[in-house]
């Protein structure tokens, strides 16, 4: 099990992401899971780190990621309460470019990616597990 | 994210490079935008180069696709790396923006 933390900032968020793309780079895995791997992170850490808060101060992240079978990563925070598999907004898709809503588009990725969310709050936190598709 | 510009008389060719997160989408789309105002509303995007887009990627794609329109051009994209096509579908991008093999055929896409 691989581990980071991480505080509530997008800089951050670029240096952990970097992190992990560097410590899979050696792994045997598919470039469409590498991929995979740093959209969900960026994703649903840039939604914490967007809404998650409403105070100034910095708050502790904590990820972990299993790189075996299951192949799955975990995401804790102490923001306000949110189910990612269940507040999200619907992303509108359909009709021509110019009435499409800009927005409301990572969450739906991730799911058309085949990852499956599964969330709970537990002890002031909300932890997400996301599982990856079978490479 | 690293941007390179060739204004062509059939289109403006913006080669990039890198990736297009929410580092890299403001880059994208503030050059872009400085551009269609300068009156290139023909607009080649070569991703080639890049080899990652978020949704925040496919948001700034979406503000130029919309910015070409109604500057009364068009917007295409070519030479996109197989993970970055497969968001690009999966997402249901490539209705909205043409998607081509090389610059050649977007060249073609934007007459």
């Amino acid at each position: 099990m691989l581990a980071w933390s991480m505080t509530n900032d997008s800089a951050d968020l670029a240096r952990v992401l970097d992190e992990v793309d560097e410590r899979l780079a050696p792994l045997p895995l598919s470039p469409k899971r590498k991929y995979a791997v740093r959209l969900a992170l960026d994703e649903l850490l840039s939604n914490v780190i967007h809404h998650a808060y409403d105070d100034a101060a910095v708050h502790r992240i904590d990820l972990q990621l299993e790189p075996g079978e299951p192949f799955f990563l975990t995401i804790a925070d102490d923001g306000k309460p949110f189910d990612p598999t269940a507040d999200a907004p619907p992303p509108v898709l359909d009709g021509p470019v110019e009435d499409r809503p800009i927005g409301g588009l990572g969450l739906h990725l991730l799911a058309q990616m085949g990852m499956r969310l599964s969330y709970r709050r537990e002890a002031g936190r909300n932890l997400v597990r996301v599982d990856f598709p079978e490479a | 994210m690293q941007l390179t510009v060739d204004k062509q008389p059939q289109a403006t060719i913006v080669a990039a490079s890198g990736k297009l997160d929410a580092a890299g989408a403001p880059e994208l789309e503030t050059r872009c935008k400085a551009l269609i105002q300068e009156g290139s509303n023909r607009l080649l995007l070569d991703f080639a180069q890049v080899e990652y887009v978020s949704s925040a990627g496919l948001r700034s794609l979406l503000v130029l696709a919309k910015a070409v329109k109604s500057a009364g051009g068009g917007l295409a994209l070519c030479g996109l790396v197989p993970t970055v096509r497969d968001v690009m579908t999966i997402s249901g991008f490539d209705n909205i923006l043409p998607l081509a093999a090389d610059r050649a055929a977007a060249l073609e896409l934007l007459k």
